[in-house]
């Protein structure tokens, strides 16, 4: 019986004595596998970016927007505009009783201002709102401390930066403790925001908090004195996202006095919908990429099975000849059949190289970031070794039920 | 009772146990109209230690008896004992372990791997004997070296002459220690003075006190063995030693009559080639 390893000899001496020929029967493969290992880390890669995104939002995040999106008029009253939200929704919504799901309200006021510091201006996003804000957007303070409720209360003028303004308005300083000149109010920075990068919607350190009740007198001013652009709202957990989306709604109806659900002047957006949205939709570019891949290595499947029955056709005097030294068929069987297995290997790990080496250009040249899974490569590479498997499954029983006499004959 | 058991013995010591014992053959190819009997009804019995050559033209059957010898194809009927086992109706993983115990085949095209070399072609049929590599190493060094390649081990097919790889396959068959060297037209590609090389050798082996059958048609490479049976159209015409069976033909052979000094050129060449 001929073991394992001298088959094994066999079928690396036989794929090495037709290199150029292995190399493009295992080419479909290796292909395939490629194109496995770029559009699996592409769809990936996007997928994380996505999700990175909008978990920098905060996390467990409903977002309340003044305005609805299901009425048959559309959006109704400017979005941010002349608001229908005001800082009195924020406060019920904190109701731990009304609403036990809610663990956080924080109501924000934004306006792009003009600002100055010494001899440098810049103009940013100046966000007005209360402290929770900082925990329901997941920040962090670097320096100094965040805007608090004493703040609010007496409408204090403080303010804290993000990275960027401090870098425009006190570049190579620690700003803490400075003071920031905004629409003609002297605001003193009480602490710097650390960089939270840029998400798909904004750059996170490009803004200017300050506290909401100082942005309503001194920066928005106007009649709309208590409305605010937004309420942002922070449910217990993942799990209670829809308990307080429904409690939040109650309470708002209820508030502004609408019966009919349909006719809410507000929008109540959570974040899982965000994210939901924007993977689905990545999902379904990953598998339509994915069935593209599948096709191309069933056809390179079909390419190993093709060569190797030319193969066998080619190496019939070699099949009699073993046969008459002794070979039983299972013995020819198997060599073909590793054989197959190689080459199968071989176009994987070939197509591993390539697919990574494409992973590492395919980001320069469309800034789609692509994600390499090591899952995804030993599959591939399974795959791949399964494919040239079950291909020369048929062309390896020919050789082996080949008749000797036949077989030697054949040259 | 001594009788019995060396008969039945695979490896009897006895020069006269049958090696090959063949009873009533038939070969049929194909079914029905366009079936072609290529052998019909032979009786043959080979004893160990026996030179013999089949001698036919072609057409008449002679690599068809082989294949069925060499176990590479069942009769049609009839009975094949090798060694003492009957072999007629063995399924084809049996039939290879048979050949590759009890046969050490030369072929016309002498059938060697183009991509091994000459070392590893010999080794072929220890690896499927389940053989160790060392072991294989051993044998196959040995038995090239006793047909003169033993400078020549590492050489492709390609980069040897026509003679040097029939010696290649020579010791391929001899490698394994097989009961029966099995040669068709071993000497079919080669000119003449290979052939005389090559048959030599086999003069060489059956001095050993090997089995040899060699198959071919030509007289002058026939008469070479100490027994010829002859061959026509799928039955036995003659059988005997070579200077009955030539001269008894009268006619036919008369042109090729000068049979001893044939021999005795092979003899001398035989004695030139001789391993130390
Ligand atoms: N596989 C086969 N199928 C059908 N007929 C066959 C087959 N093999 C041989 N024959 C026929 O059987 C007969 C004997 O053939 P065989 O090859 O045994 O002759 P041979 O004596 O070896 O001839 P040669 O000297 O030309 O090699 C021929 O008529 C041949 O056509
Ligand atoms: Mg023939």
């Amino acid at each position: 019986m001929m073991s394992l390893r001298e088959t094994l000899r066999a079928s690396i001496e036989a794929i090495a004595t037709h290199r150029s020929r292995s190399l493009l029967t295992v080419l479909g493969i290796l292909i395939g596998i490629a194109a496995v290992i770029v559009t699996v880390g592409l769809g990936e890669g996007s997928q994380a970016k996505v999700t990175a995104a909008v978990s920098s939002l905060g996390s467990n995040l409903l977002v309340v927007s003044p305005g609805s999106s299901t009425g048959t008029g559309g959006i109704r009253g400017g979005l941010g505009s002349a608001s229908t939200l005001t800082i009195a929704d924020a406060t019920a919504l904190a109701s731990q009783v009304d609403a036990p799901d809610i663990s956080a309200v924080a109501p924000v006021v934004q306006k792009n201002e003009a600002m100055s510091a010494g001899g440098n201006t810049w103009s940013a996003p100046v966000i007005g709102t209360t402290p929770p804000y900082l925990g329901i957007r997941s920040r962090q303070i670097s320096f100094g401390n965040f805007i608090t409720q004493a703040d609010v209360t007496s409408g204090n003028e403080v303010a804290v930066l993000g990275t960027q303004v401090s870098a425009e308005l006190f570049p190579g300083q620690n700003p803490v403790g400075q003071t920031v000149n905004i629409n003609g109010s002297s605001f003193s920075v009480i602490g710097l925001l650390a960089s939270a990068g840029s998400s798909a919607t904004s750059n996170q350190d490009d803004q200017v908090i300050v506290p909401i009740t100082t942005a309503q007198s001194l920066l928005i001013g106007g009649g709309s004195g208590t409305s605010v652009s937004q309420i942002l709202l922070q449910a217990k957990s993942q799990n209670s996202i829809s308990a307080a989306y429904q409690e939040a709604n109650a309470l708002l109806l209820q508030a502004h006095q609408i019966t009919t659900p349909s006719a809410a002047d507000f929008t109540i957006t959570p974040e899982t919908q965000l994210l939901s949205t924007a993977t689905s939709v990545s999902k379904t570019l990953t598998f339509l990429l994915t069935g593209i891949a599948a096709v191309s290595l069933l056809v390179g499947g079909i390419g190993v099975m093709n060569i190797m029955l030319v193969s066998v056709t080619e190496r019939i005097a070699e099949i009699g000849l073993r046969k008459a030294l002794g070979a039983t068929p299972r013995a020819i069987l198997r060599q073909f059949l590793t054989e197959a297995l190689l080459l199968g290997l071989a176009g994987g790990i070939l197509g591993v190289i390539l697919g990574i080496g494409a992973s590492l250009i395919v980001p320069k040249l469309t800034s789609n970031p692509v994600a390499l899974s090591v899952p995804a490569i030993i599959g591939a590479v399974a795959v791949a070794a399964g494919i040239g498997l079950t291909f020369g499954v048929y062309p390896a029983s020919r050789a082996s039920r080949l008749a000797p006499i036949d077989a030697l004959r054949g040259d | 009772m001594r009788r019995d058991l060396a008969v039945r013995s695979s490896y009897g010591s006895s020069n006269t146990s049958p090696v090959i014992e063949i009873r009533g053959l038939r070969k049929t190819y194909g079914e029905g109209e366009a079936s072609v009997e290529a052998i019909r009804g032979i009786d043959l019995v080979v004893n160990e230690g026996e030179f013999l050559s089949v001698m036919a033209p072609s057409g008449s059957g002679k690599s068809t008896l082989m294949h069925i010898i060499g176990c590479l194809d069942t009769p049609t009927s009839g009975s094949y004992r090798l060694a003492g086992r009957d072999v007629s109706h063995l399924d084809e993983a049996e039939l290879a372990s048979i050949r590759n115990q009890y046969i050490g085949f030369v072929f016309q095209q002498f059938h060697l791997l183009r991509h091994l070399s000459a070392l590893s072609n010999v080794e072929l049929p220890l690896v499927y004997a389940g053989l160790t590599p060392n072991e294989r190493r051993i044998r196959a060094t040995e038995a090239l070296r006793r047909v003169g390649l033993g400078d020549r081990m590492n050489h492709r097919p390609t980069q040897l002459s026509g003679g040097q790889q029939q010696r290649v396959a020579i010791a391929r068959a001899l490698v394994t220690d097989p009961t029966v060297i099995l040669a068709d037209e071993p000497t079919g590609n080669l000119d003449s003075a290979s052939s005389e090389e090559v048959l030599g050798w086999f003069g060489e082996f059956h001095r050993a006190g090997r089995t040899v059958v060699l198959i071919t048609h030509e007289p002058d490479v026939a008469k070479v063995a100490s027994r010829v049976v002859r061959m026509r159209d799928g039955v036995i015409v003659g059988d005997g030693p070579p200077e009955l069976i030539f001269v008894g033909t009268g006619t036919t052979f008369a042109a090729a009559n000068p049979a001893v000094p044939v021999i005795k050129g092979l003899d001398a060449a035989g004695g030139k080639l001789e391993p130390k």
